[in-house]
């Protein structure tokens, strides 16, 4: 009688952003020596042959003769990565013989990549998998790398056993108990300091711009000549919005296990994403695409901010993109074999010279583009992305006296005013959220039936408004963006309902083409 | 053959105008006398005393395919396009007097008599500020009603101003381009263009069809200063094109008058040195009574009586018209507004500047600066707020 050559080993992939259990299967049959591995995978997939081979001849194995066949189950879900390299080896030695499981332990879920020489190497996505499984409430000990102990430890409920090579695998595998080894001391931690508004300068105007938009989550344009100081005003935020909640920090971590690229993930991210993407980025870089289906910026920038700089040089069509997870707060991909939705609820500000030399908003007669030319030059920026820029700030560069002044170091906690502001507004907003019955929604994306009662707006409020819509003809979106960002002005504010003084202010800040001309 | 005359005339002038010069275009028409004549002449072979320049516009004739021509001639012809040129007893003579060589005038619309006229050209920036605006808006209003044509150069900016009055109160303009009279540039000025086809004349030395080409705008700018009996250039920076119809008009001894605006801003400046230099007259006065010693237009023809007419027409029009001698700062309604409008009279300001000027917190001052837009008084123009006059 003839011992049965076959083992089946649980293992986890990642699919965009979530896991999905794989059931690694291996027979090993009679005939000429070769190794086949099926079941709609990736080159890196395919390529686990040769690693296999080698850790397990290199650990000291035998690689079994015959025809050996791998089945990555269920098929029509694609596979992608090199986390299956552990189960699968651990399958072969299984299914030729050399280890066996004992009857009794627990249902074990095995991921690692493998190394040539036999050791286990961390890989990106471990958080997501752990929450997967542990979501699905099926097995509770997973066999992984070292290097990714601390990031499946984020997730208490979930054992963890973190293996260095092959042999403490086959070890853990056949039964025998081991104390678990605790990689080398965590680095530090180099979260960059983001800089401070104090840093800054003048520019009343746009700190005031950034924080509205900060605290309601509305899109921002800044607009000014080349060195006015856009950026570096927008790269202020991910230290002025409040540090992401245990449940928001989960979610970020997720992605960021998903999509990172080696480093190492070893505690909660606490805060906020900024993602700041070239120009020349593609439609699917920044929404997410390929095959397999990969998440881009926009989910990477989740809870955070996505900051465009040079707005008008993106390509119209990837521009047009952003109107879906704008409008939806996340991202749906369909293709033939794959679907996936992800979340994507950032934080919008673009910067754009307001015209091609730049120069327009400025008092000297630098700038000699006419009307026309600087229609021509904003509508680069696509329409419907236009439509949804909430706020927009026209900048002026500092003037000698004001740059003399910015020399001296300036050491202020208008910083940290502005962030607790900011913060309150945060809680005021979850608050009006909870008495709606929904769950936690900016005022840019607080889904309201009656604007008067849901966010509290006075008569006299929409009188001005009415007003203004009817000297400026604006459009009905335009309308309605005025009402969410005055109603974010007064929770800024603290005021219960929205006067007409909130309202007064928000219209200094509507972006209108006329004025820019 | 179906062609009516002055298809002919277009066929061959667009021919001569292809390939010919100047000199050589004036000798051939003063040989033939007219357009048609030389249509004729051309057909008519071994004549012994012609210019041996025939021949050569016998071979850009051929060389182009007859045929060809006289479609493409056809077509503008339905277009409304018409010619005039230099050996028509038609040609205005103000060419001639200011020594501008043209020899071929493309013309668009209905009233070809507009050229015979007293006309005035108004001239400015392409980008204006409200004070900008306004002035060159009443300027064209009170011209009108002394019953000036206007000339303009049809560009965005203070010539489109200058049209779009000059057609509101009812007066006359002409538009000169630096393209062929069929195309339309820029694009949004299409139903101005249209309008002044309706009611006034588009003319182009180009051949129709001729894109508008950076070259073709200072030789338009000579056919404005000739045109006109005064050049008045309401706006210009530094380095405006306008500063260069004021030069060839100085050239041509046409009266250049430039107003002037605030020296915080730079939008006058180009006015102002105009004006320092001595080749501008400085405007005090709206009403401008230094035109009442212009000369008349250069030729009686029998339209005077109903051009007559029309001008009295247009001095009814006069009394909607806000006084100049006033110009009035809008009325401050409290104290803080009052400040506002004392700074922004020295010139446009940010909201900073105007906060800071105020004594007030960014917030308020963008409150008042609301409601003094809405009310009319304001206006915010390339992140600087400017005071509207004759609100
Ligand atoms: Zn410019």
């Amino acid at each position: 009688m003839r011992t049965q050559k076959y083992s089946s080993i649980t293992s986890c992939g990642i699919s965009g952003i979530n896991g999905v259990l794989v059931e690694v299967e291996v027979t090993v049959l009679p005939g000429l020596p070769s190794f086949e591995i099926t079941g709609l995978g990736d080159s890196a997939v395919r390529e686990a042959r040769n690693r296999v081979r080698a850790a397990i001849v290199n650990s000291g194995y035998r690689f079994p003769e015959g025809r050996v066949i791998a089945s990555y189950a269920p098929a029509w879900i694609q596979k992608s990565g090199t986390g299956f390299d552990l189960a699968l080896a651990l399958a072969i030695l299984e299914a030729s013989g050399q280890i066996v499981r004992p009857r009794g332990e627990e249902p074990l879920l095995i991921i690692g990549e493998l190394g040539l020489n036999g050791e286990v190497l961390g890989i990106p996505g471990v958080l997501n998998r752990i929450l997967t499984i542990y979501k699905q409430k099926k097995l509770f000990y997973v066999l992984g790398p070292l290097d990714n102990l601390l990031e499946a430890e984020l997730v208490s409920k979930i054992k963890y056993f973190g293996v260095e090579d092959l042999k403490s695998a086959v070890a853990i595998y056949s039964g025998v108990k081991m104390t678990q080894k605790r990689p080398a001391a965590a680095h530090e931690e180099t979260s960059q300091q983001s800089p401070r508004l104090d840093n800054f300068f003048g520019q009343e105007m746009a700190k005031r711009a950034l924080t509205i938009s900060a605290a309601g989550f509305h899109t921002l344009l800044m607009l000014g000549s080349p060195g006015c100081g856009k950026t570096s005003l927008a790269s202020c935020l991910p230290g002025l919005l409040p540090d992401l909640s245990e449940e928001e920090s989960l979610a970020v971590t997720m992605i960021q296990s998903a999509m990172s690229k080696g480093s190492i993930i070893d505690s909660l991210v606490r805060s906020r994403p900024f993602l700041a993407p070239h120009h020349s980025i593609t439609g699917a870089a920044l929404i997410g695409g390929g095959s397999p289906l990969r998440p881009g910026i926009c989910t990477a920038a989740h809870l955070g901010v996505l900051f465009l700089d040079e707005l008008t040089e993106f390509s119209s069509s990837v521009l047009d993109l952003l109107r879906e997870p704008l409008e939806s707060g996340q991202i749906k991909m369909a293709r033939a074999k794959e679907f996936a939705v992800w979340p994507a609820r950032f934080l919008l500000v673009g910067a754009a010279n307001p015209c091609r030399c730049g120069y327009s908003l400025e008092a000297n007669d630098r700038c000699s583009c006419t009307p026309n030319q600087i229609k021509k030059h904003l509508h680069r920026i696509s329409g419907p992305l236009w439509d949804r820029l909430d706020l927009c700030v026209k900048m002026q560069s500092l003037s000698g006296d004001e740059l003399l002044n910015s020399l001296t170091a300036r050491v202020g906690t208008e910083h940290e005013t502005t962030a607790s502001r900011i913060k309150v507004c945060h809680d005021i907003q979850k608050r009006r959220s909870r008495e709606l019955g929904l769950s936690f929604h900016y005022n840019s994306n607080l889904p309201v039936d009656d604007y008067c009662r849901d966010m509290k707006i006075e008569k006299q409020t929409i009188r001005l408004l009415s007003d203004f819509a009817e000297k400026k003809a604006i459009s009905a979106r335009s309308y309605h963006n005025l009402l969410r960002c005055s109603r974010t002005l007064a929770d800024l504010e603290q005021s219960l309902s929205v006067k007409t003084e909130h309202m007064a202010e928000i219209m200094q800040y509507r972006l209108d083409l006329n004025t820019l001309l | 053959m179906i062609l009516r005359l002055a298809t002919a005339e277009l066929l061959v002038l667009s021919a001569i105008e292809y390939r010919l010069s100047h000199k050589i275009r004036c000798k051939l028409l003063k040989y033939a006398g007219s357009m048609t004549r030389l249509w004729d002449l051309l057909h008519q072979r071994n004549r012994s005393d012609e210019p041996a320049e025939f021949d050569l516009l016998r071979l850009c004739l051929r060389k182009n395919g007859s045929d060809n021509l006289l479609s493409q001639a056809n077509i503008w012809f339905n277009q409304g396009i018409n010619v005039v040129s230099v050996a028509d007893p038609n040609f205005p003579r103000r060419f001639a007097d200011r020594k501008v060589q043209i020899s071929l005038l493309f013309y668009r619309g209905a009233n070809i008599s507009l050229l015979y006229k007293k006309c005035v050209a108004i001239v400015g920036s392409r980008s204006l500020n409200s004070y900008g605006r306004e002035v060159t808006a009443e300027i064209t209003r009170q011209l009108c009603s002394k019953g000036y044509c206007i000339v303009s150069g049809a560009a965005e900016g203070a010539d489109s101003i200058a049209h779009v009055e000059a057609i509101k109160t009812g007066g006359k303009t002409i538009a000169v381009l630096g393209c062929g009279v069929d195309r339309v540039y820029p694009i949004s000025n299409k139903n101005l263009l249209a309008n002044i086809a309706h009611s006034g004349l588009i003319i182009s030395e180009y051949r129709p069809g001729t894109a508008p080409m950076a070259k073709n705008f200072p030789a338009r700018n000579r056919i404005i200063a000739a045109l006109a009996e005064a050049v008045i250039v309401t706006t210009a920076k530094t380095k405006s094109g306008s500063l260069i119809t004021a030069k060839l008009a100085n050239n041509m001894k046409v009266p250049v008058y430039a107003i002037p605006g605030s020296i915080f801003t730079n939008e006058q400046k180009g006015c102002h040195s105009l004006i320092k230099q001595g080749c501008a007259k400085i405007i005090t006065d709206l009403k401008m009574p230094e035109l009442n010693t212009l000369t008349i237009g250069e030729r009686a023809t029998n339209n005077d009586a109903n051009e007559a007419k029309s001008f009295q027409g247009a001095r009814i029009n006069q009394r909607a018209l806000v006084d100049p001698g006033q110009i009035r700062l809008p009325v401050a309604s409290n104290q803080t507004e009052g400040k506002i409008f004392e700074f922004l009279t020295l010139g446009p300001g940010t909201m900073e500047q105007i906060a800071d000027y105020i004594g007030l917190s960014l917030a308020n001052t963008a409150q008042i600066l609301t409601g003094l837009e809405l009310a009319g008084c304001l206006t915010n123009r390339r992140g600087h707020y400017e005071l509207n006059r004759f609100s």
